[in-house]
């Protein structure tokens, strides 16, 4: 990037603040997902809505694409550059400003990360309920972003349904509020709009984030199944019992090796496992959680075990929530693919996988949200074998499609970002993706905010659109268009 | 493809008292499709109407050339009881869609009045809602899907049929509450929940404000569930929760609720089932009294004293305004009954229009006072002449009307309907 | 290359990020686990060129080896980053000033006659009263920042210092179940004598009979932390061969840095074909004191100690060597002590080996906030296993005039089991 304009970017955030040089620039190529790679002509890091506010105009004045980054943690590129962007990382924005816990809500800056916020809460006994695997690191502007969801958002729902309100910085510069603490603002849920736009609509720099009294029981049980067709069917059972779980988690195999590898757990060499978690007062956490047994045990189940204490419950969530990452144990290379199916179509949906799997050759890790149907396919792979990384990615795209033939979605929760771009086609019509995308030019007319993603360029409608899979080699343009 | 229905309109159409020149009535989103198109090239603007449960809500649409009825669709198009969801056509009456569900123990968790009328697709564009609204939120988090047809008569989807789906934008979302000036609302997708085992409802009465927030409060503290917390009459207070789930469960639930409100001294009593429905009646009366009704909303701590204030001023204008609020949302009701609503103060109609525009006021500043809103949603003409309906144009008044620009270029939906004017 | 398929490890999740120092000061990818293995990655696929400004991300690595704990995929950074250190001492100049300052530290704190000689003089300015004089007129604050740092972080000394020196042989009491020797540190022999007379007490009380090797030299994790390799294989031969023939079941140390290190010889005399066996057989036998007494189990009775106790846990034993439990088990046993965590406590206190000596500014920005979250718990005592935390958190507490009473909990163990006093509170800085 031109050093004149770098220098008016670090006159806004500080020189320390501001990352032009080429080593700085790697580091910013990509988020969680590897396989796409573009370097920015600089990175600024804000430290107030007002320094976002500056940077945009500027960038607009300069006519710089604008990528907003939260803790680079997405699965599904939405915080991968565009080669000579301006990359905008909010992790220095972790302030929280407030918290209203008589009615229920917290004012977070958008760079704080999500269990921070449930941290800082804890010892007045509330929490923040969405909770992604990565929620250690992942920030709340990224979980708007987003829309966020993780294991236990089957019974109190995604990012969308815990956010009141959002400070955004506009493509002109403008800052506006979007919601509030309070109930019902007048106006169009513009709000909802900008909930898992994936940064394409603007900048959010300050969250009111609904907050939970924390239920007054938690009960886990941890299921073994000889298969995944026993596992699913309890999943199916349970919710047509009329119990509302705070989370299904499932695993197969391969995954429960995983996480047995990662924690140490003493998890058994069986088909598929399920971790249940169920909540409320403690008459009603009892009694589903005994319910939910029976359930399990009337479904084929090999053994349920119930965690002796409370360190023990942490340490089997820890086990699912380190299973995506530590897959990374046994297998050199892997694909995470996040599609839906209807939940009542578990076992025959992973009866395809395993078949699609079988197809190609590869081995595939099962590590889900059984309760609302979001699978996690983990394709394993080993990118020193040639061809094997193009297979991988064949094959996690014809699990898309099968989702999409089951009536489900491409995306659960990692969105659609620069990787999938090309599935929204399948779920869904030109009229839709147009009218989405004129939704996208009421908030961004030039299209500044994070181009590339969730959309399909209109002209290229059709075709595999940008950003084709760009390789480290070919991203290697530090001059970039600006 | 069939053409769709077409007549003149009447009497019996008008929006505020706006006859329309056509009425349309589809029976098919094609059928949708092709009235908003032919709207579109008669120049007429439309109002999209359900079951006109909510057609006083803001503004007075600068015209009314047509009305599209969605009462012909009405198909549960699907029921996936496993899978816990229902795509359902906008025309479909709450009650219809809850008597398909509930041989399935299930049940979409929405309860607002007058169930037998209003339609799905108004519910959304209304954003319609009930005391279930304590626990399960608004039709915004109930919906994961919609199709609508856009201005120019694009059929445009979005979300879809899997309770989790983050595919795209909220095009769904983004409808609730839009009044049907951002598209005709065509289908939804809901997601639906388990009919519960067992149900109880402890009632308190004679509170106060403070003594509301305190026990509003006090159930947040004690990690107490309700599925619901209702609000009736503002001086004093009388207060209806609902536990909800499996048996022995909410039986403690109650126990332990009846226990520390005895224990604070208050007038606490169990209600039987007929009880409950006689809560239920009452709740829905007020809801739907329809001579003035103003939405009410401020955060739940400043809520009862909002309102209870709001009541002095409201009862020196109208005779005996009624409230019904959910005070651990913060939102509520005023109503009187109509159609005479203003006819209260002395000095004949128009002294009494008068009067009745500065209560609504001044009620709309101890709300806006405290960061909250007030919104009209039906009342007398005088009224309604004197007194925005929405207030305060939005913080995203700009946004809103680029969104608008885009999606109805050029203002045939409901116009002048919305906030701001839009 | 194992360098390359201990890169290939990392998926990018970032878990290792809030885990991370330096990433929680600044917010900055370069400078945090994930980005360092990316410029690692980025080097060893050359699409960029091992030059300083590269390197400046390598330094500001504290090498907490929170990152390590953190990683559900099980990379292995701390031998990228060792590697990558080396590769950087062998390749890159540095500029004068830093190559003269590094060589001080190196030619100082390795050698105990050196530190010791240093005491004398040191010893003579803070009795003189002129020391606390310069801490309550902030003349440190005057002096270069590195020397400044050096100066006021030197703990309360005395004559003890001078003089330190352990018996060579201690006979267990009662019956001897271990023959152990004790590896006795550079700083903490000359600075922190108290903890390894502890050490020795408590250990002959449990039944171990303690052998201090004499002439042991340096451990070298201080030249292994800065990529100085061949010093650091020199000093690992000296002093395996000086705890060979010993007839010892393990090796003992209760310097949480020396601990880590002592534990990896075998990698890193793994290419030395003559040393690759003993050095492996040597680590195979090292242990923390704590690791061992949990081991063996107690025997020696307790006397009650009324005391509320802040426990840090030292990096280089909660993560590098993975202890979490056992260090606080050898206070737990303590009837009447109460046993506090410290927030965040999985973070860095910003000492790291010599970071706070070559990047104070960083050092101090880490060590603050440690200090807030240790100050939170509002405990009698801090126990810290590691003698660099302790003179870090207690710098920076004296800046706000609090003195923060600290301890190894060895020394909280030995009073417990034989009623000798604690360290008490050092002065304040201003």
């Amino acid at each position: 990037m031109d050093p004149g304009l770098v220098a008016r970017f670090a006159a806004i955030v500080g020189a320390r603040n501001c990352l032009a040089e080429p080593p700085a620039l790697v580091t910013y190529e990509c988020d969680g997902l590897t396989s796409m790679r573009a370097r920015p002509g600089v990175v600024v890091l804000p430290a107030s809505t007002g320094e976002v506010a500056a940077v945009v105009r500027l960038a607009r004045e300069a006519g710089v694409a604008i990528v907003p980054r939260g803790a680079g943690t997405g699965l599904s590129g939405g915080a991968l550059p565009v080669a000579g962007c301006v990359v905008v990382g909010l992790a220095r924005m972790r302030r929280i400003l407030e918290a209203d816990l008589a009615n229920g809500w917290a004012r977070v800056e958008a760079g704080v990360a999500n269990l921070d916020v449930s941290k800082h809460l804890a010892a007045a006994g509330a929490y923040y309920a969405p909770d992604p695997s990565s929620q250690r690191v992942c920030t709340i502007g990224g979980n708007v972003a987003e829309n966020s969801g993780g294991a236990h958002c089957l019974k109190y729902g995604f990012t969308v349904n815990h956010v009141l309100g959002a400070r955004v910085v506009l493509a002109d510069g403008s800052v506006v509020d979007l919601g509030g603490p309070v109930a019902d603002p007048a106006g169009f849920d513009l709000l909802a709009a900008f909930v898992g736009s994936e940064g394409t609509l603007g900048i959010v720099t300050e969250v009111v984030l609904r907050v939970l009294r924390k239920p007054e029981a938690t009960r886990t049980l941890f299921a073994t199944f000889p298969s995944c067709a026993e596992a699913g069917e309890t999943v199916s059972a349970i919710i047509a019992s009329g119990i509302v779980p705070a989370a299904i988690e499932m695993m197969d195999t391969l995954a429960i090796a995983a996480a047995r590898a990662a924690t140490g757990l003493d998890w058994p060499e069986v088909g598929a496992a399920l971790l249940v978690d169920v909540d409320g007062t403690v008459g009603e956490a009892g009694h589903t959680a005994a319910r939910a047994g029976e359930i399990a045990r009337g479904s084929g189940a090999l053994e349920v075990r119930w965690p002796r204490d409370e360190a023990e419950r942490q340490l089997m969530w820890k086990g699912r929530k380190s299973a995506f990452a530590a897959v990374g144990r046994i297998s050199p290379s892997y694909l995470v693919q996040d599609g839906v199916i209807p939940r009542s179509e578990i076992a025959r949906a992973l009866g395809e996988v395993a078949r699609l799997a079988r197809e190609a050759g590869l081995r595939v890790a099962n590590v889900f949200h059984a309760g609302d149907g979001n699978l996690h396919p983990l394709v394993l792979y080993d990118a020193r074998v040639p061809g094997e990384e193009r297979k991988a990615e064949e094959l996690a795209g014809e699990i898309l499609r099968m989702c999409v033939r089951l009536g489900g979605s491409i995306t659960g929760e990692h969105g659609v970002g620069a990787d999938k771009v090309v599935y929204m086609g399948e779920m869904f019509s030109e009229d839709d993706l147009a009218t989405m995308d004129l939704v996208r030019s009421a908030f961004d007319p030039e299209r500044l905010f994070n181009p590339g993603k969730v959309l399909p360029a209109p002209r290229l409608c059709g075709e595999r659109p940008w950003p084709s899979r760009v390789r480290p080699v070919e991203a290697a343009d530090p001059a970039g268009p600006a | 493809m069939s053409a769709v229905a077409r007549r003149e309109g009447r009497g019996g159409d008008a929006v505020l008292g706006l006859v329309p020149r056509a009425v349309f009535e589809p029976s098919t989103v094609e059928e949708a499709a092709e009235a908003i198109r032919a709207c579109d090239a008669e120049e007429l603007c439309v109002t999209v109407v359900g079951g006109g449960t909510d057609l006083g809500i803001g503004g007075r649409p600068s015209a009314v050339g047509a009305v599209v009825r969605t009462g012909r669709l009405d198909r549960v198009v699907e029921h996936a009881p496993a899978d816990q969801i229902a795509v359902v056509e906008a025309g479909v009456p709450l009650v219809a869609l809850q008597e398909r569900l509930a041989p399935h123990g299930q049940r979409l968790a929405l309860d607002p009045p007058f169930p037998g009328r209003a339609t799905v697709g108004g519910l959304v564009a209304a954003n319609g809602f009930g005391p279930l609204r304590t626990r399960y939120g608004t039709t915004r988090d109930l919906l994961i899907g919609a199709t609508l047809v856009r201005a120019d008569g694009v059929v445009a989807r979005g979300g879809g049929k899997v309770v989790k789906n983050v595919a795209g934008f909220d095009l769904p979302r983004l409808m609730v509450g839009s009044l049907g000036s951002l598209g005709l609302i065509a289908t939804v997708t809901f997601r639906l929940h388990p009919l519960p085992e067992a149900a109880e409802t402890v009632l308190l009465s004679g509170l106060d404000p403070e003594g509301l927030w305190r026990t509003v409060r006090g159930l947040r503290e004690a990690q107490l569930e309700p599925s619901a917390v209702v609000a009736l009459g503002a001086g004093p207070f009388d207060l209806a929760v609902t536990f909800e789930g499996f048996g022995p469960a909410v039986e403690a639930q109650r126990d332990r609720l009846a226990a520390a409100a005895r224990k604070e001294g208050a007038a606490c009593e169990v209600l039987d089932a007929a009880g409950a429905a006689g809560i239920r009646e009452r709740h829905d009366a007020i809801r739907a009294a329809d001579g003035l009704r103003l939405k009410v909303a401020a955060l739940p701590s400043h809520f009862p004293g909002a309102v209870a204030d709001a009541s002095r001023v409201l009862g020196s204008a109208f005779r005996g305004p009624g409230f019904a609020g959910y005070p651990s949302v913060g939102v509520g009701f005023f109503t009187v009954p109509g159609p005479r609503a203003g006819d209260a103060g002395g000095g004949g109609p128009s002294a009494a229009a008068a009067e009745g525009a500065r209560a609504v006021a001044r009620t709309r500043e101890l709300f806006e006072r405290l960061g909250g809103s007030l919104v009209v949603q039906a009342a007398p003409e005088a009224v309604r002449a004197a007194v925005d309906p929405w207030g305060e144009p939005p913080a995203a008044l700009a946004l809103m009307k680029s969104l608008k620009e885009r999606l109805d270029p050029r203002g045939r939906l409901a116009p002048g309907r919305h906030a701001g004017g839009i | 290359m194992e360098g390359r398929r201990l890169l290939d490890d990392c998926v990018h999740c970032g878990f290792c990020l809030p885990a991370c120092p330096t990433y929680v000061s600044w917010g900055v990818e370069p400078d945090s686990p994930r980005g360092r293995i990316d410029l690692m990655r980025a080097l060893a696929d050359g699409r960029l060129p091992l030059d300083p400004e590269v390197v400046t991300h390598f330094d500001s690595c504290l090498g907490c080896m929170g990152c390590v704990t953190a990683c559900p995929s099980g990379v292995r950074y701390d031998v990228l980053i060792e590697e990558t250190r080396a590769r950087v001492e062998r390749e890159v100049r540095r500029p004068l000033a830093d190559r003269l300052f590094r060589s001080a530290i190196f030619a100082l704190f390795p050698h105990p006659a050196r530190l010791r000689a240093l005491v004398l003089p040191l010893l003579l300015w803070s009795r003189s009263g002129l020391d606390a004089l310069a801490r309550r007129l902030g003349l440190y604050g005057l002096l270069p920042p590195r020397l400044g740092e050096m100066a006021e972080l030197l703990p309360p000394l005395g004559a003890r210092n001078l003089a330190a020196s352990l018996p060579e042989t201690t006979p267990a009491r009662g019956p001897r179940r271990a023959r152990v020797g004790l590896v006795a540190g550079c700083v903490q022999r000359v600075f922190f004598p108290g903890v390894n007379d502890a050490t020795v007490r408590v250990l002959a009380s449990e039944g171990c009979e303690v052998v201090v090797p004499r002439g042991q030299g340096c451990c070298g994790a201080l030249s292994v932390h800065a990529g100085r390799e061949d010093e650091a294989r020199r000093m690992a031969r000296a002093l395996i061969s000086s705890f060979e023939g010993l007839g010892l079941d393990a090796v003992v140390v209760n310097a949480a840095g020396c601990g880590s290190t002592l534990k990896e010889y075998g990698r890193l005399l793994a290419d030395d074909p003559a040393w690759a066996a003993r050095a492996a057989a040597f680590s195979e036998r090292v242990r923390d004191v704590s690791e061992l007494l949990a081991r063996l189990g107690p025997v020696a009775p307790r006397q009650p100690l009324a005391l509320s106790v802040a426990f840090h846990d030292a990096c280089h034993v909660a993560h590098a060597q993975g202890l979490r439990e056992e260090p606080r088990a050898l206070l737990t046993g303590i009837p009447g002590l109460r046993l506090l965590e410290v927030p965040d406590g999985d973070q860095c206190c910003g000492s790291a080996g010599i970071h706070n000596l070559v990047d104070p500014a960083s050092a101090d920005e880490i060590g603050e906030r440690k200090v807030d979250r240790v100050l939170s718990v509002g405990a009698d005592l801090l126990a810290s296993a590691n003698p660099g935390c302790t003179l870090q958190i207690r710098k920076l507490a004296g800046r706000r005039g609090v003195a923060v009473r600290a301890a190894h909990p060895i020394e909280v163990l030995d009073a417990s089991l034989h009623g000798t006093s604690l360290p008490g509170a050092p002065r304040t800085g201003r």
